[in-house]
């Protein structure tokens, strides 16, 4: 997504216009970018609507405009921690409940990898959950997210390195059943 | 089945194709409603940030606006010559109780590549450091960080003024001798005065990691696709002279963990913990510990968190010995006294001493630890244990006596720091509407803060010459 500065700068300065159109603009993404963070619909609205208000209000803070997207995901990450940690307490999980279509016999296997994976990604915990999500979908490379969490770079390198262990060996655990099950390859 | 897909490809289309894909439009319309009803936060000195704001204008728009400030002034006036008396007395108390003065806002000095800048509230004496064997400690070294830089910096205690020391990534020795940065074809050692510069055989992509505690030795990594994680580190001497390169292939590096002593580093890497000395020599992969690590004072055994019990075990990783046995785990951040009996580890809202045979004593550092502990540091005589409680911005910082018989509050504060011989405590100062840096005595009195520009890093500072 391409910001304009001076969009940013008029909202910085107290534009509502201005803040209202960065809201509307960024909303979807920092939504979708939450949404895989907590894994819950309902908390990922939460964390995006503490975002956006902390948007409006945190907004003169920002040094410099062109960093507005990077903000709004160290923004969006920090709400969204907050909701984990909430969700850990109360120990709300989210079950959902889906219709699917009938899938082919050949379609078995993928999807059943991709539902694994999906399920590994459920088990990480919040902050490796995070740099995966940061890393591999909102396209953010290392330094960049060392820099949203606030944390060393090998730290980031080393969430993400854990992380990819883990999902991996979580299919590679569930190929494994496969063969003994004798399920196609 | 063989791996016949592609993991990352298969990641990101899971990624991409869990959850919803759009949002409500009653999400976004509720924040805006309320955003409506709220004010935005002004830094209290907004001009003086000059890449955000434009420079004040002094003169009033209209005669009218004109008229109310000097009729504001005139009234303050009349207020302070009614009250001069008690209001000196009430300043007076403000700023000196009775161990001298409690809060310094000095100026800090803008640097040409940093917007370092504060305005003078007080001026008060600088703190009277104590003199270390190893000489006076009269400056901390600090880092801000904005998105895609952190930068350090170093706040000159006795004269109150903040100066760059470094660019972007770049990491200083904890000793402030030396500075480890991105060169162009990559690592670069400098002197801190930037007498001589010293080029390490790198990738280009390589990132200072971290200093040994005595700034002699410092750990590097780098990923050799930018995009990747860390797949090569190494360890060099501060003068540059000597370079060895790590020889885990595919190694993701959290940050090391050096002895107290220097004399022994622990670097996490995908074939597991390499443990071997500060020089690089006698590394040897010794299995799979969880980061990070505390070492015992003498560097013949280190205690980590495993299972959410706390355990121990040799360098070598030899005898592992489970040191809590906690019924329902829980075990948190763990510090190992630097006068070797005792291991302090946080379990929820307890703090427990424990000592080598498993003998514990706990104290309960109450709801603020109950949201999160971050951080133990133990006082150089390990008389002292301070507890970062809390989450930013309700941060504070307990100060626990080793028997648990005293604590003591640094409100608004993280990120404890001591003074190499224990007089002082450094720390992230998080005073409303002025963070900076701020110290206190080793007792918790005597809060000095200084307000610098720019976001501090929780990042560990460091006592500097």
């Amino acid at each position: 997504m391409l910001v304009d500065r001076a969009l940013v700068e008029q909202a910085q300065h107290g534009d509502r216009d201005a803040y209202e159109a960065l809201a509307r603009a960024s909303a979807r993404r920092l939504y979708l970018t939450a949404h895989r963070i907590v894994r819950d619909v309902d908390r990922a609205e939460d964390a995006v609507q503490q975002t956006l208000v902390a948007m409006w209000r945190e907004l003169p803070s920002l040094r410099d405009p062109d960093r507005f997207e990077a903000w709004t995901y160290r923004l969006v990450v920090r709400f969204c921690l907050e909701e984990s940690r909430r969700a850990r307490r109360t120990g709300v999980r989210e079950i959902r409940i889906e219709e699917t279509e009938p899938a082919r016999p050949d379609a078995f296997a993928a999807a059943d990898l991709r539902d694994q994976l999906d399920r590994a990604l459920a088990a990480l915990s919040p902050q490796h959950r995070t740099v995966v999500v940061l890393h591999h979908y909102a396209g953010l490379p290392l330094a960049e997210i060392a820099e949203i969490l606030d944390v060393p770079y090998g730290t980031v390198g080393s969430r993400l390195h854990h992380a990819t262990r883990a999902l991996r060996a979580a299919i590679e655990a569930h190929e494994r059943v496969g063969i003994s099950e004798g399920q196609p390859a | 089945m063989t791996a016949t897909y592609d993991f990352d490809q298969l990641l990101e289309s899971v990624l991409q194709a869990s959850g919803p894909q759009t949002l409500p439009a009653s999400v976004v319309d509720t924040a805006l409603l309320t955003a409506r009803t709220i004010r935005q936060r002004r830094p209290l000195l907004p001009a003086l940030d000059r890449r955000a704001w434009p420079t004040p204008r002094l003169v009033p728009s209209s005669p009218t606006s004109l008229a109310m400030i000097v009729l504001a002034v005139l009234l303050v006036l009349a207020l302070l010559a009614v009250g001069g008396a008690v209001g000196t007395r009430l300043l007076d108390q403000t700023h000196r109780g009775p161990e001298g003065p409690v809060t310094s806002m000095r100026p800090v000095a803008s640097s040409p590549s940093s917007d370092a800048v504060v305005a003078p509230v007080v001026q008060t004496p600088p703190p009277s450091l104590p003199v270390d064997p190893n000489g006076v400690f009269s400056a901390l070294s600090y880092s801000t960080f904005r998105l895609t830089c952190r930068e350090p910096f170093r706040l000159d205690l006795t004269t109150g003024v903040s100066s760059s020391i470094g660019d972007c990534h770049d990491l200083v020795a904890p000793d402030g001798s030396s500075v480890g940065h991105r060169g162009p074809t990559g690592l670069v050692l400098s002197t801190q005065d930037g007498s001589s510069s010293v080029p390490v055989d790198t990738p280009q992509d390589a990132y200072p990691m971290a200093w040994s505690p005595d700034s002699r030795w410092l750990v590097w990594t780098a990923a050799e696709d930018p995009t990747d994680r860390p797949t090569v580190a190494g360890i060099v001497s501060a003068d540059g002279a000597s370079q060895v390169r790590l020889p885990t292939p595919d190694a993701a590096w959290e940050t090391p963990s050096w002895s107290p002593d220097s004399s022994r580093v622990a670097i996490a890497t995908s074939g597991g913990l390499l443990v071997g000395n500060a020089d690089g020599t006698e590394l040897r992969l010794i299995g799979s510990y969880p980061a990070p690590l505390a070492w015992a004072p003498g560097a013949d055994r280190f205690a980590y968190v495993f299972g959410g019990d706390l355990w121990t075990v040799n360098a070598d990783g030899t005898d592992p010995t489970n040191m809590t046995r906690f019924k329902h785990g829980g075990a948190g951040p763990v510090a190992w006294s630097p006068v070797g009996g005792t291991i302090a580890v946080m379990q929820g809202r307890t703090l427990w001493f424990v000592d080598l045979f498993g003998g514990r004593h706990g104290l309960d550092l109450g709801m603020d630890a109950a949201s999160g502990v971050s951080q133990l540091a133990w006082a150089p005589g390990g008389g002292t244990l301070a507890v970062a409680v809390g989450v930013d911005p309700t941060s504070a910082i307990d100060l626990v006596s080793s028997d648990g018989s005293k604590v003591d509050r640094v409100a608004d504060a993280n990120a404890p720091t001591w003074y190499p011989g224990g007089q002082y405590l450094a720390f992230r100062a998080l005073d409303p509407g002025a963070s900076g840096v701020g110290i206190v005595n080793a007792d918790g009195s005597g809060r000095r803060t200084w307000k610098v520009a720019g976001n501090v890093s929780v990042l560990p500072m460091s006592w500097i010459r």
